[in-house]
């Protein structure tokens, strides 16, 4: 179960990816034609952007307009160096097959495409190290290394259009994980170029294979999807290609003797096992059905799972795979089993699992996941999507990667329903993160998983991640999508809910925005101003407040906001001058706020008689959590005095409430309707939103 | 009826050949090898056969190194009941010409009566397509090449449609007779765990080729394998008159 502050991110990371950041400048002719100047005109390209400006599932669609296509790293240093000092945003983008939207604009983005940085390519036979630019197809790349003997130590369905440099970027796991591990063991070095103001040009890490002279930096950039700089050169190792490959197909009857057969593969198989893939019934009947692809085996099994080996020598190869299956066949372990006796028999077992995208897209709508979980709750989670989601889904289907307990559970309908939508998020999510899996096993985060990528992790965490990301962010963010930890005043529903919790019990007095009113830099007022802004634009979203005015408004308080006066001067100026029907709007939301605030610091004051911060604190979790199951302000209030009595005895605690209340009802006189109105517009809006 | 199968151990249909530096041939060394795709398609007409109860008995035979047992274990578990390996060192193997095969099935059915042989049309590594039809002549038996469909011709008889250049040729063969398996006569099974596991216990028997009295002797020579020339790109024209005054270019067309 979430607690309400993992709820609120939620929804925090949900508007963030519908409101476009103020502080990013529009695209300009003028910017057009500083590109043309560094990069060449063929280079700026504003028409036919369609498959820039769009991920290959057409889910998602940004509002770009131009693509840029340096071919070198100095080229995307200049561009980067420009775009920090006009402060416009850039989307880095690879092969664009990303399956969560991260490559592809949200708004306006500039898409800087690194699909034609590919100049250099050099292999070192001897030590097995392969420097090549960012821009290499992975496909071509291991054909290139297959001439020699070699091939690269990951491989995955879009294996023809991805690049390697997009492969680092997130960390690209594939099916071949389970024998030549992941990235993070193969990559030496890189050189990526920093959005800062010199677009600096990085170079990380080092073509040799043992290096500890310093922090493994180039390691960060694995899994960065973009957010920390863009990748315009790798250096990692490569392995040699196997002489004698072999695969075979199970049928199996249970998942735990799956689980056995994958137990024994890695006993018996050991060092030649490279892939253990999984694929269950509804996966294998989307293929007959979608694909007219048979399934291989003459039984139709519950599970399926196909298995590969590579080693060098194929007579001693055959015979461990040989003796395996014998043993899983006499252990009762399989129902039925089929071996490849040439490439061309493995091509259609793998042509089998490799289709299971293609297949369920064709029900019509997809709801993917990529997650990972313990291995005993593998399945698990699909059996209770099945149960949970009953006839609202068309098909559950899995398959995966058994070996690295990695499943990627496809729901599907005919079209998008948004009931069979809010009956997966956040429900899915929350099962696996409370199973101890992670909600994103290969994809990243993205667009798709930037409300959930906090389910799990620490505060502090968050904290890390984000402060890592500073030294890059001086300018700009690259792809805006980053980790901001829930600030105090950044939502109206924030807004709301503290008001409400101010009103019961009291606030906490070391509020961080008032710590940065009391010290002041260029920077900070920036920050305020900001805050402010989005805050109030926040606020009146959907009023005929216009954006503009309130940037004006916000822009005056932060000048003079050490002067509570001025302040209120400035909003009576402002409000005058609103066109009749805004005022009204205007003073609905606004000024409520207002004389809550005021009230709020009185409850704090007099709750502070009685409560230490610490017992104030834990009450505002009661609190959360009443609201959370739906209690009313009276239920609340009971269930909050009782734990009052409990921190500092009855006496006292019927006091403390005594007098909070008598000054609430004071003020509810003299403001009639405002706490009806907060509480009611909070309460739909938890309701709704949730 | 009792049916030989030849199949042929070769480098694997989907690997992508790469001819020696030397240009003496083409890299073998550490490549993927299988069964010859039509002597598969050939085993399978055969095991279909005997699942029809118009056979009795399938022989896997083959002509090669010591590595071509793992092709005929593969063809014991495909269905086939007992296999017999003509071995020859490796170095002899690289010398084996189909007319070594024909002869050392010809000796072989001295000893054991069968009442059809049944190989694949052609080899993917040599592309000669001579075994069969040298087999048939030196037994002076009837044969069927190119077959894309075999069924019962009344007693003692075949009726086999043929692929040819001209569409397809319904022929009536009397047994015993030499069939060559063309590639839409069937799709053949894999071999599923059970069959595999059988395939262990069935006889699978060793004759060295001195035994049969076959002496391998090459006839030809290989002066040289190259690859064929790069495919240049092509290059597009306007319209009409442009595509006409290229041609003229080039010569193909007289001005």
């Amino acid at each position: 179960m979430l607690t309400r502050l993992s709820r609120l991110r939620l929804m925090e990371q949900t508007r963030k990816l519908s409101q476009r950041d103020v502080r990013y400048a529009r695209l300009e002719e003028s910017d057009l034609m500083a590109f043309e100047s560094v990069l060449g005109k063929e280079a700026v390209v504003k028409d036919d952007i369609a498959n820039y400006v769009s991920d290959w599932t057409r889910q998602f669609t940004g509002k770009g307009s131009v693509v840029l296509l340096p071919k070198t790293a100095e080229q995307v240093s200049a561009v980067l160096g420009y775009c920090s000092k006009r402060k416009l945003a850039v989307v880095p983008q690879a092969g664009n097959t990303g399956l969560v939207g991260g490559s592809v604009p949200l708004f306006d983005e500039i898409v800087l495409s690194t699909k034609n940085i590919r100049n250099n390519f050099e292999f070192d036979e001897a030590s097995g190290v392969l420097t090549c630019d960012a821009g290499f197809i992975l496909q071509d790349i291991d054909e290139k290394l297959r001439q020699k003997g070699f091939m690269m130590p990951f491989d995955l369905g879009a294996k023809g259009s991805c690049l390697i440099g997009g492969n680092i970027a997130t960390c690209a796991g594939g099916i071949r994980l389970l024998r030549y591990g992941s990235l993070h063991a193969h990559l030496l070095g890189l050189t990526a170029v920093l959005p800062d103001e010199n677009g600096t040009i990085l170079k990380l890490g080092s073509p040799i294979r043992k290096d500890n002279t310093s922090l493994h930096t180039h390691h960060m950039f694995l899994g960065s999807e973009g957010q920390l700089g863009v990748i315009t050169s790798v250096t990692m190792t490569v392995v040699p290609a196997p002489d004698s490959v072999c695969s075979a197909m199970l049928g199996i009857s249970s998942f735990e003797n799956c689980l056995a057969v994958l137990k024994l593969a890695k006993r018996r198989l050991a060092e030649i096992l490279s892939s253990f893939e999984f694929l269950d019934a509804a996966a294998m009947e989307a293929l007959e059905e979608n694909l007219k692809l048979a399934p291989l085996l003459t039984e139709k099994s519950p599970f399926t799972i196909l298995l590969e080996t590579s080693g060098s020598k194929a007579e001693h190869d055959m015979e461990k795979v040989k003796n395996f299956l014998e043993e899983c066949f006499n252990e009762g372990l399989v129902d039925d089993g089929v071996m490849a006796d040439s490439l061309t028999e493995a091509n259609k077992m793998w042509t089998l699992r490799e289709s299971c995208p293609l297949a369920v897209v064709r029900d019509g709508y997809v709801y993917k996941h990529d997650v990972s979980l313990p291995l005993p709750h593998f399945y698990a989670l699909t059996e209770e999507m099945r149960r949970h989601c009953g006839d609202l889904a068309k098909r559950v289907v899995t398959y995966g990667h058994l070996g690295d307990g990695n499943t990627h559970l496809n729901i599907t309908s005919s079209k998008f329903d948004q009931k069979l939508y809010d009956k997966l998020y956040p429900y899915l999510y929350e099962w696996v993160a409370d199973h101890g899996g992670s909600i994103s096993a290969e994809h990243g985060i993205g667009q798709v998983k930037m409300p959930y990528a906090h389910f799990g992790k620490q505060l502090e965490e968050r904290a890390l991640v984000q402060s890592l990301k500073q030294p890059v962010q001086i300018g700009i963010e690259l792809t805006g999508l980053s980790t901001h930890s829930l600030g105090s005043h950044r939502n109206p529903v924030v807004v709301m809910l503290l008001v409400v919790l101010i009103l019961l019990v009291g606030v906490d007095a070391t509020d961080p925005v008032q710590e940065e009113l009391r010290h002041p830099t260029s920077d900070k007022i920036i920050e305020k101003y900001v805050e402010l802004s989005m805050n109030l634009t926040g606020l009146f979203n959907g009023t005929t407040i216009g954006e503009e005015a309130l940037h004006e408004l916000s822009k005056k308080i932060v000048s003079h906001d050490k002067d509570p006066a001025k302040v209120h001067e400035i909003y009576e100026k402002f409000v005058e001058k609103l066109p009749e029907d805004q005022k009204k709007v205007f003073v609905d939301f606004f000024y409520d706020k207002v004389r809550l605030d005021y009230m709020s610091k009185r409850v704090d004051t007099i709750l502070g008689y009685y409560l230490t911060k610490h017992q104030i604190a834990r009450i505002r979790h009661i609190m959360e959590d009443g609201f959370t199951v739906g209690l009313n302000r009276e239920e609340i209030m009971k269930v909050i005095s009782e734990e009052l009595t409990k921190e500092i005895g009855k006496e006292k605690a019927e006091k403390a409430l005594e007098m909070t209340v008598k000054n609430l009802k004071v003020f509810a006189k003299k403001n009639i309707g405002v706490l009806d109105r907060v509480e009611g517009a909070f309460n739909k809006m938890i309701h709704e939103e949730l | 009826m009792r049916i030989l199968v030849g199949v042929k151990r070769v480098v694997d249909y989907a690997v992508k050949v790469r001819v020696k530096p030397d240009k003496s041939g083409v890299v073998t060394e550490g490549v993927q090898h299988s069964m010859n795709p039509f002597d598969e398609i050939a085993l399978e007409e055969a095991v279909k056969l005997k699942e029809k109860k118009l056979a009795t008995e399938v022989v896997a035979f083959s002509l090669g190194g010591p590595k071509s047992a793992e092709i005929l274990r593969t063809a014991l578990a495909k269905g086939a009941d007992k296999a017999v390996h003509v071995q020859v060192s490796e170095a002899e193997a690289a010398k084996v010409e189909p007319l070594h095969v024909a002869q050392a099935l010809q000796k072989l059915l001295e000893k054991d009566k069968f009442d059809l042989v049944f190989v694949g049309k052609q080899a993917i590594d040599d592309d000669a397509s001579q075994t069969a039809p040298l087999l048939a002549g030196l037994l002076d038996w009837p044969q069927a090449l190119y077959a894309s469909k075999v069924e019962e011709g009344g007693a003692g008889f075949l009726k086999v449609t043929r692929e040819i250049d001209g569409g397809l040729d319904t022929v009536k063969v009397k047994l015993p007779a030499v069939l060559s398996a063309d590639l839409r006569l069937n799709e053949p099974r894999y071999a599923t765990l059970p069959n595999i596991m059988k395939a262990k216990k069935k006889p699978l028997q060793n004759i060295p080729i001195k035994d049969l009295g076959v002496e391998i002797k090459s006839q030809t020579s290989i002066l040289e394998v190259s690859e064929p020339p790069q495919r240049e790109a092509g290059g597009f024209v306007e319209d009409v008159p442009a595509l006409v005054n290229k041609l003229k270019e080039k010569g193909f067309v007289k001005n």
